[in-house]
């Protein structure tokens, strides 16, 4: 292990910056919460972001390792203890304090903190409790904490933790318990869920508490998040999907984070990836669990053994309604949120605001184009008044050739068919980008 | 005679608009078109009367406070955010939206929803676009610290919205003395520790953030470091950073500046 005397803080946060960008939550989101006037810091509900840095990430919370020190060896992670890179790690002093400076600055939310795991679980949970501590209790710091909770730590230590942070989460690494297994060893599907159920029951009887106690503390008010990293040991996006939502269910979870699998270590076990990251896939698992999560769907309506892959010229619910267009066209002056919710091109806003201003009067086309209606997509699935806004046919070969901007396929537009699009898979697709990167 | 059309000039302020729907109310009653503009109008209207309007503090608190009382806070705050706003007919829009809620003694709270008309379409327009630029600065802010602990920043914000980032910041920093500096239009928000804020106009500030984008201090430093070490070099995409970042944005922002800039 290479580990050098007395770093200065610029050292070990280049280090323990770079080691944690991996890490996808970056969101302050959840918390309401107005400042006493006591110290410093409150926290908004829908999040801010302070900056983007320059992958187009929201910069909302310093997110950095405690340390990057690991006794695991997780195949696809930098930090693994089989690797020759520098290590480094703060005191609980030095991350709080610049928590504070930068805060008080307005660059950030608050802190992200997670870690790699030095001598123990435990050891480590207790150095990141320790910051959290520091900045609750000594600095009376009221912005936004996300503490990650080692697997393997023990359950006193996860609560403690709780009580200090807004949110915590436990990655779930890889979609797949046999995935897990094969690339990381050290970790199971068990110190995992273990630690996830555990914040979830915690966080419905603190609920009861808060109803009995208005001023009882608060256990992970922002409830808490997983992330888990896509294209690592072949799984479908069916697989991904379903596990998303049964951790939605089953865990109350407030986000799933899916990030595209970067190789950073060479090893027998990992894909190589010689075509970059699967960014599109991990874009559209992101448009899927947002269907989730506020449209109603359910992962089996979107995908199946049959058909396990998203599509990837048109995004999810495209998707869907082109594959079931016996639910449509969908009367926008009749229909209710929930089915107005499935049309493309209406969002849950416009879809709120179609039931608000038809109360008014009854909509036609010119309406919906002020409520913000991309009627661009829409229009091949709905009617106003029994109308439609000019003659449009209800055929899925059709509406696929209208919908998709010529030049993003690589068939020309007048032969498209559904049937090829959907038969389209990733390998092919990095064939094609080749060819058309190379070609320009 | 009197013309079917009123055109009220008035100040380019909440109060001043505040007061022209309170002048220009009766006109409405009575049928009689009116128009509100926050700066003198390029080419006189044939047909229309103009009027000049004197901002009255007690007339616009009035307006206000009925605004607020029977339409509720949204719609106060959807007013406000529209009256801070750069579109010339903001004023009638205003005044037209308030008339179809409260003209002939009605009182529709949900007025907000009714898009088709042209009024409520603009200032929920105008809402959305002002509401997003204060969400934006609530990130985009700034502070350095001057000798002595102080905070200072700058912006220039599109719209006139220094005011309304007010309650944010000393709930966010109530134990700090900062200042938040409007270089467009040379006014300050002013933070005492402990205290509510004020706001000065008419003031040049010489030394001002970025003003000495080489001499960083050691927080700076960190955080322009931070920023570069935290993106992933596999994804870069500087168009969408672009996209939620605009250059306009950026020469208030350290983490933009390049070295030595
Ligand atoms: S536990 Fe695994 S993923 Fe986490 S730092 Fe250690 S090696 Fe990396």
């Amino acid at each position: 292990m290479i580990c050098k005397e007395s770093m200065s803080i610029m050292e070990k946060l280049e280090i323990l910056a770079d080691a944690a960008k991996y890490d996808v939550a970056c969101t302050s989101s959840g918390t309401d919460r107005k400042g006493d006037g006591s110290g410093i810091g409150n926290s908004i509900a829908a999040g801010i972001c302070h900056s983007f840095s320059g992958d187009g990430r929201c910069i909302s919370l310093l997110k950095v390792l405690y340390t990057n020190e690991c006794v695991f060896d997780c195949k696809y992670c930098v930090n693994r203890a089989s690797n020759d890179v520098v290590r480094a790690s703060f005191t609980p002093e030095e991350i709080s304090r610049l928590t504070i400076e930068f805060y008080r600055r307005n660059y950030i939310e608050g802190l992200f903190l997670s870690s790699g795991v030095k001598e123990s679980p435990d050891a480590t949970m207790e150095e990141l409790i320790r910051s959290a501590e520091i900045l609750r209790k000594q600095y009376h710091f009221q912005g936004y904490i996300h503490l990650k909770a080692i697997p393997g730590a023990s359950p006193e230590l996860i609560r403690k933790a709780g009580y200090l942070a807004d949110r915590m989460s436990v990655n779930l690494e890889l979609p797949t318990a046999e995935g897990l297994k094969k690339l990381a060893p050290h970790k199971s599907r068990q110190t995992i869920l273990r630690p996830m159920k555990q914040i979830q029951t915690g966080c419905q009887e603190n609920k009861q508490e808060l109803m009995v106690y208005r001023h009882a503390p608060e256990f992970v008010p922002a409830g808490q998040s997983t992330q888990m990293i896509i294209g690592a040991v072949g799984e479908s996006d069916f697989q991904i999907v379903s596990v998303a939502e049964a951790l939605y269910k089953q865990f109350a979870l407030k986000r799933v984070f899916y990030s595209a699998f970067v190789s950073v270590n060479e090893d027998k076990d990992l894909p190589a990836l010689p075509q970059g990251p699967p960014l599109l896939r991990e874009h559209r698992l992101y448009q899927a669990d947002w269907l989730l999560r506020f449209y109603g769907f359910r992962a089996e309506e979107l995908l199946s053994e049959n058909h396990p892959n998203f599509n990837l010229f048109l995004d999810p619910k495209c998707d869907w309604a082109i594959s079931h267009l016996q639910y449509f066209p969908v009367e926008i002056n009749q229909a209710d949120y929930r089915m107005l919710l499935r049309v493309p091109g209406i969002g849950e806003k416009s879809a709120k605001r179609i039931i608000g201003a038809r109360r008014y009067h009854s909509l036609d086309f010119s309406d919906l184009k002020k409520i913000g209606v991309v009627l661009k997509r829409a229009v091949y699935f709905i009617t106003c008044n029994g109308r439609q806004m000019y003659p449009v046919k209800l055929e899925e070969d059709y509406i696929v050739r209208n919908i998709l901007e010529p030049g993003k396929t690589p068939f020309s537009s007048s032969e498209i068919t559904y049937r090829q699009l959907s038969l389209f898979d990733d390998e092919k697709a990095a064939e094609w980008k080749g060819e058309s990167s190379g070609g320009i | 005679m009197e013309y079917e059309k009123k055109i009220l000039v008035c100040e380019n302020s909440m109060e001043g608009i505040f007061t022209a729907v309170y002048d220009g109310w009766h006109w409405g009653n009575k049928g009689i078109r009116v128009g509100i503009a926050v700066e003198e109008p390029e080419y006189p209207e044939l047909f229309a009367d103009r009027v000049d309007i004197i901002s009255d503090c007690e007339k616009a608190m009035k307006v206000a406070r009925s605004v607020r009382h029977k339409l509720g806070e949204q719609i106060y705050e959807a007013v406000c955010y529209a009256v801070v706003s750069t579109h010339p007919d903001k004023g009638t829009a205003v005044f037209y939206l308030l008339r179809k809620a409260l003209g002939g003694g009605a009182c529709d709270r949900h007025v907000l929803e009714a898009l088709a008309d042209p009024a409520v379409s603009l200032v929920s327009s105008l809402r959305i676009k002002v509401w997003h630029e204060i969400h934006r600065f609530y990130g985009f802010v700034r502070f350095r610290e001057l000798e002595g602990g102080s905070l200072i920043s700058s912006i220039h914000p599109e719209n006139d919205i220094l005011e309304l980032l007010g309650p944010h910041f000393s709930n966010r920093f109530p134990n700090e003395n900062w200042m938040i500096y409007d270089e467009k239009r040379k006014k300050v928000l002013v933070h005492e520790k402990g205290k509510e804020c004020s706001v000065y106009v008419q003031v040049t500030l010489n030394k001002m953030s970025g003003e000495f984008p080489g001499d960083y201090d050691e927080y700076e430093a960190l955080w322009k470091s931070f920023c570069t070490h935290i993106t992933i070099k596999e994804r870069t995409d500087l168009d969408l950073q672009k996209q939620f970042v605009p250059l306009k944005f950026r020469s208030n922002m350290l983490e933009f500046y390049q070295n030595g800039r």
